[in-house]
């Protein structure tokens, strides 16, 4: 037996193979490189839109480090000056406070309530299936028609809400008509709205957890509170993060409400960062002020959103 | 009193002057004894509701709010009468401030003439008189109306109680009061934010002395 020759051919053989695989590996690195213009024409529109929202962002950020002024022949770039100004003021603090007090309330309380009404829905009660449907109208209304509806309802004088609490002896309670009660009201207002949001949510979990979980917990003693505590509230934990994250970034960016009902009053305790970009811009006429209140909200948002995610991950990592 | 005073030749704010202080006191006094609990967040129609209701026993505002609630068929017709403002405590005739709204051609416009043409026929003396017969539009500015049959007849009927004698009285002492400068709507704003902090509780003085050095800084 010629091994030698055997070897030979093997050798020749696999060297063939290894041309021809480097050859097919070849085509198909020059076909990965080769532009697929098609996939580029069909993605296009949605990068020309990206793109788009992005300049204005970006324009807004430009205009921010700009003096411009309603009247202003001359727009002159000045750096952070906007930003130096306004950190400077108590006024501005007093915004980044109310912006924080209104958003972490108003997230937490629809949490819990959610959670409860969830729970009422998860039970199946005669009450639960009637109200399923109907807890969903506040989250279809328009943002200013439930400013104005509440504002009525809120007056001191004739809203029906004072009247309310005059039937079981209450007496009259200012609402949206005093500093030291607008804010609390506000929330009302916004939980009142949101709730069936995290409501809705945190159902959708509920329904998810397999009924072996239960019956495995129920198996070893758990009673319906503890079941609740250790079992379905670790596992709707993600699912109530998730909601909280969207609900953070729209009541830190809340202007609808607030503005449709106090318009930051009475004084100034209500006046929120959007609320107050909103009167610099457009009521004061000084664009590149109101656009430097609109670059630090935006970056509220993005940290308050960017810290309520990594606890989302945490706790989705824990729960798998 | 003035929003803005002239001083060594450049504009200054008197708001926190003594008289200034003194008057705001008396206001802000005026406001927590006798406004509508919802003062902070009233605007003019929760005004005018509060007159048409039976509400609100006063307004100091614009003519209109009592005109139109007095029209024969309302609820307050015939309930609402008219005065001309009080003079100052040292003042030997009232001041009244006059709010104007106005037509402009922008100097840029490539159709001044159709522009201008329009702004005479909008103003004419035709057009204000039909706007305060037909439209009950009853501020007009121009003296023709106020001198025509028609609109006097309507307008001094017994359900709008002395409204064309105060009218006139008014008329002859109202001006601008306001001065116009950049950053009139910002001044206007920051010293509703003051009023609301002050009728909320906060020093009248203090407030001002802010408020006085807040339009200073953006002047």
């Amino acid at each position: 037996m010629d091994l030698q020759g055997i070897d030979a051919i093997v050798t020749l053989q696999s060297s063939v193979d290894q041309l021809a695989s480097s050859k097919n590996e070849r085509a198909q690195k020059a076909e990965q490189n080769a532009l697929d213009w098609w996939s580029l024409a069909a993605i296009a529109p949605a990068i020309i839109i990206l793109l788009g929202f992005l300049f204005l962002f970006f324009y807004g950020v430009f205009q921010s480090l700009t003096d411009l002024k309603f009247g202003r022949p001359v727009v002159r770039f000045i750096g952070f000056t906007n930003y130096e100004v306004a950190i400077k003021t108590q006024d501005f603090w007093n915004s980044v406070r109310a912006t924080m007090a209104y958003a972490c309330s108003a997230v937490l309380a629809e949490a819990f309530f959610g959670l409860a009404i969830a729970k009422l829905f998860a039970s199946g009660v005669f009450l639960a299936r009637l109200m399923r449907p109907v807890i969903l109208l506040p989250l279809v209304l328009p943002p200013m028609s439930v400013a104005l509806m509440w504002t009525t309802m809120m007056d001191p004088q004739i809203g029906i809400l004072n009247y309310l609490l005059s039937l079981v002896g209450i007496g009259r309670f200012a609402w949206i008509s005093d500093a030291s009660t607008a804010m609390v009201s506000l929330v009302l207002i916004d939980i009142w709205t949101y709730t069936p949001f995290f409501a809705l949510i945190i159902f959708a979990g509920l329904q998810g957890i397999n009924d072996e979980v239960r019956e495995a917990a129920r198996v070893n003693g758990a009673r319906g509170w503890a079941t609740f505590l250790h079992i379905e509230l670790p596992l709707i934990a993600p699912y109530i993060l998730i909601a909280a994250v969207f609900r953070l970034i729209e009541s830190l960016n809340q202007f609808d409400i607030i503005f449709g009902t106090t318009q930051g009053g009475p004084g100034d305790s209500t006046s929120v960062l959007s609320v107050r970009a909103y009167i610099t811009a457009f009521q004061n006429l000084a664009f590149g002020r109101g656009a430097a209140l609109m670059v630090v909200n935006w970056m509220i948002v993005l940290l308050g959103a960017f810290a309520v995610v990594r606890l989302w991950r945490l706790v989705r990592q824990r729960v798998s | 009193m003035h929003d803005f005073v002239v001083k060594d030749g450049k504009l200054e704010t008197g708001l926190d002057s003594p008289e200034s202080v003194a008057f705001h006191k008396d206001y802000v006094e005026m406001i927590k004894k006798c406004a509508a609990p919802s003062f902070a967040n009233d605007n003019w129609y929760q005004v005018v509701d509060g007159i048409n209701s039976g509400r609100t026993a006063m307004a100091i505002d614009s003519n209109m709010f009592g005109f139109w609630n007095n029209v024969a068929g309302k609820p307050a017709s015939g309930k609402i009468a008219f005065a001309p403002p009080l003079r100052a405590p040292n003042g030997k005739n009232f001041e009244s401030n006059i709010w104007i709204w106005s037509l402009a051609m922008n100097a840029a416009s490539q159709k001044k003439g159709a522009a201008w043409l329009f702004i005479q026929w909008a103003t004419s003396k035709q057009v204000e008189l039909n706007g305060a017969v037909a439209g009950k539009l009853v501020n007009s500015p121009r003296a023709s109306t106020w001198s025509d049959k028609v609109w006097l007849d309507y307008a001094a009927k017994p359900e709008f109680t002395n409204f064309v004698d105060t009218f006139k009285i008014v008329q002859d002492r109202a001006a601008l009061a306001f001065t116009p400068r950049a950053g009139f709507a910002e001044a206007m704003n920051a010293w509703a934010v003051a009023m609301q902090k002050m009728v909320n509780g906060a020093d009248v003085k203090a407030t001002l002395t802010d408020l006085a050095s807040e339009i200073r800084s953006s002047m």
